[in-house]
């Protein structure tokens, strides 16, 4: 038993060895790809601040707003998110640097409609759990308390995430788009008859909280907050999920854009990747179109 | 609480330490601490379905002690039945009941009349088909005289509840596990050692392979009506691969973490996709699934001692009872004929050739055994597709993309973490399979202590880091 145990605790130091390694080749690896945890973190000195879902990382082009407006902006959006790590990712950014405006694309599906899994909000942000405190609030308020252990490990940090990152650093894919991630191929187009129908939804009041917490910091930074819904292409879409998020942009004084059927782009099969986003084309087109609201509330 | 989540993993090292704390001379008490344990690791699933598990028991163990004491006759052969219906009644009400109540309903509207029961709404206890067959299985190994009645309860319900085996399996025999109970048994460096490495290699399968091939093959199948034929039958294919490194996965943790406590359980996997008939695909697959079903269904039936029809019959009867264990849908049904019906057509072809071949035992790779296994496994990779599509109308619908639409090529929703994991993950699984089926004891470099060392940290390392870590489930804990 003696050898045994012996073994164990020789295999566990190996491991924590390994462990260590890993961290450091994994930040190395962020530093040097197009991490968006790592620029808003570490880099962050943009004017403008984009967050959201896939709304926001395929419709919002930074260049554009760039070239047309004279101020930098950054796309800290993330596909498949929302007010998680929109959150996150807003209190890394504004440690080094306050922008002079917010962009966030609406997503109830991901800001706060009721989903069991809060694992796939948070693996985005998990390897900065111990660099920033929101995440590590984050994990204590959705998660079991053995994530506060196990995430001490840069394996469990990185875990899955850091294939992608030495995927990205090798490639440079995406490299110098400012987060922006472009979707090249176009949509067939045809015709939508069906209505969209109206399912029963159940609101997370805890992820809701994320994102109302963002709008109330904001708002006492001085941050100019502006929300937005890019077009899809689809002309029987409901707004029925859309309550709760226009009752909060209310309540902070937050204008809200909606571009979902924007004449000249909703339903041009030409400027869609799918029915819910922009091709890089279509992209470019509607971030010139969103240039003239966002130079109206840099006025401001 | 199954073995790949992090808090299985606080509580293992105390009940492995407090284990083998307690000293030999105690036996007893050892047994009564795994019993406890258990228990409560089953309970903690949900507490009520203890109750279905400790009924089982109950009723086996006493079906048991019954039978033990009765002469051989119409009387004794009733009591077994009884007592087996009884056993199997849980089972055949909390998975078959709804299953058997639409299909009825169907039935009846198809000939005009209506009449429907009331459905259930009970969740399935955990692990019950497994633990139901493992107390019948000792049911009918004492009315069949194979081994006399277990005359202690405690060992008997720690058979029937063991913890590492007691929601996926294997499904063990009363002849192999309880005599192990009740040999007192000291430490082996070498048995725990073997354990670890079972653990190890188990997660790795389950976690860096099952579940991250799993993402993919969910995203296609979910969807398959936005995929082409190609991605489908890559799917398809991803599916083969993942619900055998699942199952085996666990298995291997199962058979592992028992080993560590001084238990032998019986390998549940051997290499099954370097089968080159589906009949031997069967002796490698659930090998104590098949072990079960050929000793209680198929012999029972007669097996092979009989006309050539009735045999073929046997088989198909004891491939439909294996589909119907695994589900109840006929989506299972027609996956347990479609393989009853490869190896009637095997066995009407190749009968004697193929005995033969399995008794021989040998594993030397030919170019004809080559091309023999590639198409076993596209049989079996085929009948899976059954398996996982939870309709038949779905069933058919990916077949009929996979035969019918050769629209452009391309791999489907493949993102960066699973190209690794398929492109770094598979091939260690290949490499360790044809190692093992054909270069055994031939690669020397393997025999040093610093590359074995090397290749556990490895397999760790890679584990921990490709891994699927949020406790995905594994698929045979929903039988």
């Amino acid at each position: 038993m003696k050898k045994f145990l012996l073994s164990i605790t020789l295999f566990f130091a190996v491991m924590i060895a390994a462990d260590f390694i890993f961290g450091k080749v994994m930040f190395y690896a962020e530093s040097q790809s197009s991490s968006k945890n790592y620029h808003c973190m570490y880099e962050a000195d943009e004017d403008i601040l984009v967050l959201g879902s896939s709304y926001a990382v395929r419709n919002i082009v930074p260049s554009v707003i760039e070239d047309s407006l004279g101020v930098s902006c950054y796309n800290a959006g993330e596909a498949g998110n929302g007010s998680i790590v929109a959150w996150a990712r807003y209190n890394m950014f504004i440690k080094n640097h306050t922008p002079k405006l917010i962009i966030y694309t609406l997503t109830p599906g991901y800001d706060y409609v009721k989903s069991d899994d809060y694992s796939k909000y948070l693996n985005i942000v998990k390897p900065y759990y111990g660099h920033e405190g929101s995440v590590a609030d984050m994990y204590d308020d959705l998660m079991d308390w053995s994530y506060g252990l196990i995430l001490n490990s840069n394996f469990v940090k990185f875990n899955s995430y850091g294939a992608q990152l030495i995927y990205y650093w090798i490639s440079g894919k995406n490299k110098g788009l400012k987060g922006y991630e472009p979707l090249y191929e176009t949509l067939t187009p045809y015709e939508i008859k069906k209505k969209q129908e109206k399912e029963s939804y159940e609101t997370d009041f805890l992820k809701m909280n994320y994102l109302e917490m963002l709008f109330a910091d904001a708002k006492k930074r001085e941050i100019p907050v502006l929300c937005v819904l890019p077009p899809i292409y689809n002309d029987n879409f409901s707004m029925y999920q859309y309550k709760e998020c226009f009752q909060l942009c209310e309540k902070f004084g937050i204008p809200v854009i909606n571009h979902k059927y924007y004449e000249g782009i909703t339903l041009n099969a030409q400027y869609f990747y799918d029915i819910v986003h922009l091709n890089d084309k279509g992209a470019k087109l509607y971030s010139s179109i969103l240039c003239g609201e966002i130079q109206n509330m840099l006025k401001d | 609480m199954v073995f790949n989540c992090f808090n299985f993993w606080l509580v293992f090292p105390f009940i492995f330490m407090i284990y083998w704390a307690i000293p030999v001379k105690f036996n007893r008490a050892r047994n009564l601490f795994l019993l406890a344990v258990s228990i409560l690791l089953y309970m903690n699933w949900k507490p009520t379905f203890a109750i279905v598990l400790l009924g089982v028991t109950a009723i086996c163990y006493g079906g048991g002690q019954i039978l033990d004491n009765k002469e051989d006759g119409s009387r004794k052969r009733i009591l077994c039945w009884c007592f087996a219906i009884l056993g199997l009644l849980p089972l055949l009400v909390f998975k078959y009941y709804n299953f058997l109540n639409e299909s009825l309903t169907l039935a009846l509207e198809s000939v005009g009349m209506h009449f429907a029961l009331p459905g259930l709404n009970w969740a399935i206890p955990v692990g019950i088909s497994f633990f139901t067959f493992q107390a019948i299985g000792y049911l009918l190994d004492v009315y069949k005289k194979r081994i006399p009645a277990e005359k202690d309860f405690l060992d008997f319900a720690l058979f029937v509840s063991f913890f590492p085996q007691v929601t996926s399996g294997p499904i063990s025999t009363a002849k192999d596990l309880i005599p192990q109970f009740k040999i007192p048994h000291s430490f082996r460096y070498e048995q725990g050692c073997d354990g670890l490495k079972m653990l190890l290699w188990g997660m790795f399968l389950k976690l860096a392979l099952a579940d991250r091939i799993g993402l993919y093959v969910d995203t296609v199948y979910s969807n398959y009506i936005h995929y082409s034929g190609a991605v489908c039958f890559i799917a398809s294919i991803m599916y083969t691969i993942q619900i055998y490194c699942d199952f085996a996965g666990y298995s291997l943790m199962a058979i592992g973490i028992a080993k560590t406590l001084g238990f032998d359980l019986i390998n549940n996997f051997e290499r099954p996709y370097l089968a080159s008939s589906v009949t031997e695909f069967w002796k490698r697959w659930h090998i104590s699934l098949t072990r079960w079903l050929t000793t209680h269904v198929y012999i029972n039936l007669g097996g092979n001692r009989c006309s050539k029809l009735r045999w073929y019959v046997n088989i198909m009867i004891t491939f439909l009872v294996s589909g119907l264990w695994h589900g109840a849908n006929w989506t299972f049904i027609i996956w347990g004929a479609l393989h009853g019906f490869f190896q009637i057509i095997e066995k009407a072809l190749m009968g004697d050739r193929l005995k033969a071949e399995l008794k021989s035992g040998l594993h030397k790779f030919t170019l004809i055994r080559g091309m023999r296994i590639i198409l076993t496994f596209s049989l079996v990779s085929f009948a899976w597709i059954f398996f996982r599509i939870p309709t038949l109308d779905g069933a058919v619908n990916v077949i009929g993309r996979i035969f019918t639409d050769f629209g452009q090529f391309s791999m489907g929703p493949l993102d960066p973490i699973s190209m690794v994991a398929i492109g770094v993950g598979l091939p260690i699984l290949f490499a360790r399979e044809i190692r093992e089926e054909f270069l055994s004891n031939s690669i020397k470099v393997l025999d040093y202590k610093i590359v074995k060392w090397a290749l556990y940290i490895l397999v760790a390392c890679y584990t921990l880091a490709m891994g699927v870590l949020d406790a995905g489930q594994f698929i045979y804990v929903s039988f």
